[in-house]
């Protein structure tokens, strides 16, 4: 098994994680640690234990809403779909974290 | 915007909690099962595959716990926190708190007590059920109803229930030798039960009954020593039973701490009845009206009255709540008055607020170290400020409760009081709900206006480095003067508003009645009906006091009259025609009917004419004495005497007399028409009489006398006899009321602006204690000093004073409508006064600090170094 990073390494990075992965339509909690680990291909593994205080929070902004349905397999699940307060923060703070990243690489590059 | 869509989804959270639980647990036992499939996809046995999902999983109460976190209330938590750090704080500085303490619960203390008179005038209900429902029904402009009329009303059900109300009743209640006029209503006997009035002890008065009697609480303890139940009471020398006590916070229909002590049933057929109505519900007081349209039309068909139509004029008005206030004009007086107090007490909490907030600053001066501490070690501005607003809302709680206290006391007292009133008046105040509510309201309000400009300072001193602490503490006592002379111009309104009201108590305590006060005596008897059921009866008992009294030795007039002047009054508005002139003249009269002598007992000069004598009393020509204003309404300069005047189409009256004008209702009034005719048997029957007696000399010593020679000549009529000048309470009580509670206010607003003066005074000397021992050592004189230290408070003072005179330019302004005529809200001399009481103040707040700065050592002074 490859090392795989914790998503929280870089604060607020778990927000941005799931708020992205919920742009292509709603999941269930499962579903969106899943698409993390398959996309980031096994480098970032979101914890249960992170992941669904974080959906919460995430309710109690309402950058989410959730919904309960059915899974392809058929299984009752707690689905969570962005909506437009949430798209607006992942934009935000995309946008930030873009920022971030290029300042750190600055440092990395010319210090 | 986030922070509103964060409560919005909270709150919404709050309501479905337990559902909320159960989905929780749902979800993370669908993740765990989601594992386990792909597990199983991948190979493992289903068994294996559901552990290794659940180990994987970690703790699910953990994380369970974690997701409710999300939704907490996390700023409750903060207050909660807030508070304990704020009473170890507080704790730490009692004398501080103490003080605060102080100034709170005096600001709220008596604010809440206006506002405790206020809601139990405006906002109480009476003790009915569903007082909502129930209006007063006012037919064809008369305010009261035969029973017949009354019960046609009745069995015509259009209302749910109908009952009639006599507030009027009075009886003579007999107890050992003496015998005492007693306030009662007259009820009919479906009162209790349709209205649904709560009992305290006993029963209600019930269907058929006759001879029972609920008496009020006061009543049963006080006289009759909480007497059992069944007892007999001898009333207007009938036995009637005790059945019932009514609960001490009984109010009745008519509301305004009308408390009569007892509620008898209607006697007899003749009575005439106030009738109260139940709405059905859902049915508003015009749809009513509107109802009892062809009810009045059939009720004039079956009982014709000459002079007006039911019809006509139908009135219906709710007894509960605002709207009572709205459908009588008269009422809207109260509004205003109260509306002014609440004013007035609202600067008084303001000067409070501002006490607290300057030594809250001073605090925050002497805690710089402690903050800059505390925003080192990480603590953002936005929690310091919270955290220096939980100090002054816990002030402010500690304030209200010990207001609260205060308002308790307050009250109590007040409840004790019996106003002046010709009925029997009593404040019920209690503390309910809304007091509670407000109290809370305001000591929230008090905690933000005192606590958050200091806050805000003394935070954003701590953003700055440490090291500039003593430079910065100049902004902070710049802002305290700011403060007292903010509080100094409050106090200034304070004091102009009580200065005007109690030098109107003054002028008119001063003000002339225009008849004597000193030698008059007042004496009231009421008979028995049922032993005097013709006039004619009456008035010979009338002829037989007056002969008896006038025989007294020491006694220089006597005269009968049915209406006292400034007690009571009887008008007439009407058209008056005369002899003299062609149009008639539209004008409020006061009447009255009198006897002989009346003029003189009174002591009112007779300009013109003649008095009436005996004769005119037995019914001969039809005479009339009138006052200056009416006859110079009526005839202008030219004699009025000779002349006849008559009301609408009643016969004329020939003018005999003329007397000088005097006051009738109130003592502000200016040149109110009146018109004296003499009391005759045909003007109806009565049972409350009213004579006047002019002592030779001081009429104390009459008193004894009048009362036994009355009584001896009807032993069973109840007598009440004071003197003239103890008599006008009620006139004076709307001036009393507003002089002493204001008087109160202004002492207390005073109080408090001197202790903030002083406050700051001393803080400055203290503060400047080395500049004032430099400046000593330099030789400066303690003349200079003294200036320098006195300088300082007259700046405040001055400046306080200027803003706080102009302000009340405007602020007295609506004032004059509870002055009695010819007092100026402007008055020049009451504003001098207030600022020369201010001076004077301001004075003795300097004169310890001055002192101090007088005495203070150079040399130690020198060594704070």
């Amino acid at each position: 098994m490859p090392a795989t990073l914790q998503p929280e390494f870089l604060p607020g990075t778990l927000h941005l994680l799931i708020l992205r992965s919920l742009l292509a339509g709603p999941l269930h909690g499962y579903a969106i640690a899943k698409r993390i680990k398959d996309v980031s291909k096994s480098a970032l593994a979101v914890e249960e234990g992170s992941l669904y205080p974080a959906l919460n929070r995430m309710l109690v902004k309402n950058w989410l809403v959730a919904e309960w349905g059915t899974s392809e397999n058929n299984r009752k699940a707690r689905f969570y779909r962005l909506t437009p307060e949430g798209a607006a923060q992942l934009e935000r703070e995309a946008a930030e974290f873009d920022r971030l990243v290029s300042a750190i690489q600055l440092v990395l590059r010319e210090a | 915007m986030s922070l509103l869509a964060e409560l919005r989804s909270k709150l919404a959270h709050l309501l479905k909690r337990s559902s909320f639980d159960d989905s929780l647990d749902q979800e993370i036992r669908s993740h765990i099962e989601f594992r386990t499939d792909e597990l199983v996809a991948g190979g493992m046995g289903r068994l294996e595959a559901a552990r290794v999902a659940r180990r994987e999983f970690g703790s699910t109460t953990r994380i369970a716990e974690e997701s409710r976190e999300a939704w907490r209330w996390n700023w409750m938590e903060d207050l909660g926190r807030d508070l304990s750090y704020a009473t170890r704080a507080l704790s730490r500085d009692r004398r501080f708190a103490f003080t605060a303490i102080i100034s709170f619960a005096l600001g709220i203390g008596v604010n809440t007590t206006i506002f405790s008179l206020a809601s139990s005038f405006l906002l109480s209900e009476p003790s009915v059920a569903n007082p909502g429902e129930v209006v007063h029904v006012q037919l064809g402009g008369r305010g009261q109803m035969a029973m017949q009329e009354f019960r046609f009303l009745q069995d015509s059900r259009v209302f749910t229930s109908l009952v009639g109300f006599d507030e009027n009743g009075e009886v003579n209640w007999r107890s050992g030798d003496s015998t005492r006029r007693l306030f009662a209503v007259r009820v009919t006997d479906n009162f209790f039960a349709d209205m649904r009035v709560p009992i305290g002890t006993g029963r209600p008065i019930q269907k058929g009954e006759r001879n029972v009697v609920v008496v009020s609480d006061r009543f049963w303890r006080n006289q009759l020593s909480t007497g059992p139940m069944g007892q007999a009471i001898v009333l207007d020398g009938a036995s009637y039973s005790v059945v019932g006590v009514l609960p001490p916070n009984h109010r009745t229909l008519i509301g305004l701490g009308f408390a009569p002590e007892l509620y008898i049933p209607v006697s007899s057929d003749s009575a005439r009845v106030s009738l109260y109505g139940r709405m059905p519900s859902g049915v508003k007081a015009s749809q009513m009206a509107q109802r009892l349209v062809p009810v009045c039309a059939q009720l004039d068909r079956v009982f014709p009255h000459p002079d007006a139509k039911y019809a006509q004029m139908i009135k219906v008005d709710p007894v509960a709540g605002v709207e009572r206030f709205l459908s009588k004009r008269s009422m809207l007086l109260f509004i205003q008055f109260f509306a002014l107090l609440m004013i007035v007490v609202g600067l008084l909490l303001a000067i409070a607020c501002t006490n607290v907030a300057s030594l809250l600053l001073a605090r925050a001066a002497a805690r710089t170290r402690e903050l800059g501490v505390r925003v080192s070690l990480g603590a953002t501005r936005g929690r310091l400020i919270r955290q220096l607003l939980a100090e002054s809302l816990l002030l402010s709680l500690a304030g209200a409760a010990a207001g609260l206290a205060i308002n308790m006391m307050a009250t109590h007292a007040l409840n004790g009081l019996l106003l002046p009133m010709p009925v029997p008046i009593r404040l019920a105040l209690q503390p309910d709900w809304r007091l509670l509510a407000y109290a809370i309201a305001i000591a929230i309000a008090s905690a933000v206006m005192a606590g958050l400009l200091p806050a805000l300072t003394s935070t954003r001193r701590t953003n700055a480095s440490l090291k500039q602490e003593e430079h910065q503490v100049g902004g902070s006592a710049r802002m305290r003067k700011g403060l007292v002379t903010a509080q100094v111009a409050v106090s200034v309104i304070v004091l102009v508003t009580a200065a005007l009201f109690v030098k109107n108590l003054m002028s008119s305590t001063a003000m002339n009645p225009g008849f004597d006060l000193q030698r008059t005596t007042w004496a009231h008897m009421r008979l028995v009906p049922d032993r005097y059921p013709t006039a004619q009866q009456t008035f010979a008992t009338v002829d037989r006091v007056l002969e008896r009294v006038r025989a007294l030795p020491g006694v220089e007039a006597a005269a009968y009259t049915n209406v006292v002047p400034l007690n009571d009054s009887s008008n007439n508005t009407g058209p008056i025609t005369s002899d003299a002139r062609k149009e008639p003249v539209v004008l409020r009269v006061q009447t009255f009917l009198i006897s002989e002598d009346f003029f003189k007992t009174m002591g009112i000069a007779l300009l013109a004419g003649r008095d009436f004598t005996e004769n005119d009393r037995r019914g001969g020509a039809e005479t009339a004495i009138i006052n200056q204003a009416l006859a110079k309404a009526m005839y202008g300069a030219a004699p009025a005497v000779g002349r006849t005047l008559r009301f609408g189409d009643s016969s004329p009256l020939l003018v005999v007399g003329v007397v000088a004008d005097s006051k009738y209702v109130t003592l502000g009034e200016e040149e109110v028409a009146a018109i004296y005719e003499p009391q005759l048997d045909q003007h109806g029957n009565r049972a409350n009489l009213s004579f006047l007696v002019r002592a030779s000399a001081s009429p104390s010593a009459l008193t004894q006398t009048l009362n036994h020679e009355l009584l001896a000549l009807e032993p069973t009529s109840a007598v009440e006899i004071k003197p003239m000048n103890q008599a006008l309470g009620f006139a004076l009580l709307p001036s009393r009321a507003g002089a002493g509670l204001l008087g109160v206010i202004g002492v207390l607003g005073l109080s408090l602006a001197a202790i903030g003066l002083f406050g700051v005074l001393s803080y400055s000397v203290s503060r400047r204690a080395r500049e004032i021992g430099l400046r000593m050592a330099l030789g400066a004189s303690p003349k200079s000093i003294l200036r320098l230290v006195l300088g300082e408070g007259a700046t405040i003072i001055g400046a306080g004073l200027a803003v706080g005179m102009i302000a009340s330019l405007f602020v007295t302004r609506p004032l004059a409508m509870f002055l009695v005529a010819g007092l100026n809200p402007f008055d020049p001399l009451t504003y001098m006064i207030v600022a020369l009481v201010m001076i004077i103040v301001g004075c003795f707040a300097s004169i310890k600090p001055a002192i101090r700065a007088l005495r203070s050592d150079p040399a130690v002074a020198l060594r704070l170094e």
